[in-house]
């Protein structure tokens, strides 16, 4: 198999298809994280592609003395943080607010136009009501935490390359993991939660 | 001695992700061994873990088709093209890591044919070839100067008929001179055959297929009315010999007079008389007129200055050897037909990778062809093809 690394530097000389073989390894996990992370799917599809684009324009620049995954998903690290910058500064509509100054029903929220993607099966509802508790919890981490959880959790990243691609140190990462199941747990009730006798 | 709370809570962490060294573990579990505490937090954790894990895994999907076949296809677009190094080597030349290190991202398809001839005549084995060529030229004109001087104490029997003859003209002993001096530049070196033709034909030099019908300048006229005294007798008895026999008889005294006559005695006798040698025939047009296909293709270079050196030259000797090229359609942005429709036909006959390949090696080659952008999109195609082909 060949790494990431070898893959790029086959690209530089002009193997698309080395490219391709990056992608179809790196999309998923990449999409996955930055849907979790900004919890829009479309901004993630738009994320996500300007991230292989910076690496498609900035292939030239590679140097394989860093691995490949660090690179890619500190690009998408950037871009999610400046995206998060621009949206602190951005007017947002709330959901609850009125949808239109023209529109005849003063009583129609935005909300209301917003398609439903909610499926009406019961036992899906509830298998994404979980999934939603769980989104909300990771949602309500901070930032540093957050990151370091979806790196370890969805990207599976080790731990020294979540510092490498953080900047910071690895037992500084690890102790932003620890936090951040110490509030999931909280968050998802597992705090109460008594185990069985024989582990006691 | 046992670890204390704040320790056990660093290092659970590592003991959920299985990151703890053998030391630590023994020391982790000792601590789980004596505090039920510690074994419930590190049991919440671990139901944590899972349920956020099982959880996420299920709200897992796979990256939006469109947005995948938008970035391979803008990759596609700005792969870079093979470095003239990779050419190179394929070729059999020794590959160069610097002009790969030294490309830019504007280098390749951007490059144009001028920026690449300019970097091919600045390049330092150029310059060395080309000052050889040059030192080598004035050699020979020197020597051309001299030997008159050296030939006034000979007594030259019969040389002066011979000079008076208008086939004096076609002796072979510039064309000696020329073909000595393709023996001391590479036969690669296109620059030193045209270096040579800077300096016009030698005196008395045979003339080319290409200049007979020409008048001849003042100053050749000049140069052949001084011909008689910078004529050799080695000169004087080959055109006496073209006259008598058409099949060469060489002497005994032209032998020894000029070691380079050996090489002009064996090539005369195998070309026929009316012909020029072809190496006279290079140096006495420019590069632009016509294009003489050199023999073979030199070793490869030591240096690394020779290696980047050789680009534009070496793809036109790659094509020359593959037939793909003659004199007359020789162009340096336009692919030859031959080439554009092998690679038609392997993408006819479904062999996409090959297809792919020939593509990129056009385009990587002929960047400035017009039907570059239908190679691209073919190339494109082939992979594509290729790629989602089980």
């Amino acid at each position: 198999v060949r790494s990431g690394e070898d893959l790029m530097a086959a690209y530089q000389r002009g193997d698309s298809a080395a490219f391709a073989e990056l992608m179809a390894r790196y999309e998923t996990p990449l999409w996955n994280f930055l849907r979790h992370s900004l919890r829009d799917d479309s901004l993630a599809e738009d994320l996500l592609q300007e991230t292989f684009m910076r690496v498609v324009k900035n292939a030239s620049h590679y140097q394989p003395t860093a691995r490949f995954s660090t690179w890619l998903y500190t690009i998408a690290r950037n871009l999610c943080i400046d995206h998060q910058r621009a949206a602190a500064h951005r007017k947002t509509r709330s959901l609850d607010g009125k949808n239109s100054d023209r529109d005849s029903d003063p009583d129609r929220q935005l909300h209301d136009t917003v398609a439903n993607a909610q499926p009406t099966i019961e036992h899906t509802a509830i298998h994404r009501e979980l999934i939603q508790q769980l989104n909300t919890a990771v949602d309500a981490l901070p930032t540093s935490q957050r990151e370091v959880f979806l790196m370890r959790e969805v990207l599976e990243l080790p731990f020294a390359e979540i510092a490498a691609t953080v900047g910071a140190s690895e037992a500084t990462v690890k102790s932003r993991m620890r936090y951040a199941l110490e509030a999931l747990r909280n968050a998802l009730g597992e705090r109460h939660a008594q185990p069985p006798e024989v582990m006691l | 001695m046992t670890w204390t709370r704040e320790q056990f809570r660093e290092h659970v962490v590592d003991y959920l992700y299985d990151e703890l060294s053998d030391l630590d573990r023994t020391e982790f579990e000792r601590c789980l061994t004596g505090s039920e505490e510690c074994r419930r937090e590190l049991w919440q954790l671990q139901q944590t873990v899972l349920t956020a894990r099982a959880r996420l895994a299920a709200d897992t999907r796979p990256a939006p088709r469109h947005v995948r076949e938008h970035i391979l296809a803008f990759a596609d677009q700005h792969a870079q093209p093979p470095a003239h190094t990779d050419l190179i080597a394929h070729a059999g030349y020794a590959p160069s890591t610097d002009r790969a290190e030294r490309r830019t991202p504007h280098d390749g398809q951007a490059e144009n044919i001028f920026q690449r001839l300019i970097a091919w005549l600045i390049s330092p084995a150029k310059l060395t070839v080309l000052s050889v060529a040059a030192v080598a030229a004035l050699a020979v004109l020197s020597k051309q100067h001299t030997a008159p001087e050296q030939s006034n104490g000979v007594p030259q029997s019969g040389s002066s008929a011979t000079v008076e003859s208008p086939t004096a003209e076609a002796a072979p002993v510039p064309a000696t001179a020329s073909q000595a001096e393709s023996e001391t530049i590479s036969p690669d070196d296109e620059a030193g055959s045209s270096a040579l033709s800077t300096f016009g034909p030698f005196p008395g030099a045979a003339p080319s297929t290409d200049d007979k019908g020409s008048q001849p300048s003042a100053a050749a006229l000049e140069r052949r009315e001084a011909a008689p005294l910078q004529t050799s007798p080695a000169a004087g008895a080959n055109a006496a010999r073209k006259r008598a026999s058409s099949k060469p008889k060489p002497s005994i005294e032209s032998d020894y007079s000029s070691p380079a006559l050996d090489l002009s005695e064996g090539k005369a006798s195998q070309a026929p008389a009316s012909e020029p040698p072809q190496s006279a025939a290079v140096s006495g047009r420019g590069p632009a007129d016509t294009y003489a296909p050199r023999p073979a293709v030199p070793a490869a270079p030591t240096s690394t200055d020779s290696t980047r050196a050789v680009p534009r030259v070496q793809t036109r000797h790659d094509s020359l050897a593959r037939g793909a090229r003659t004199q007359s359609t020789y162009h340096p942005t336009h692919a030859p037909n031959e080439v554009s429709h092998e690679a038609d036909e392997l993408m006819q006959a479904k062999r996409y990778p090959e297809a792919a390949v020939a593509y990129a090696r056009l385009l990587a080659q002929y960047p400035k062809d017009p039907r570059a952008a239908y190679w691209r999109k073919q190339r494109y195609l082939a992979r594509h093809i290729h790629v989602s082909d089980p």
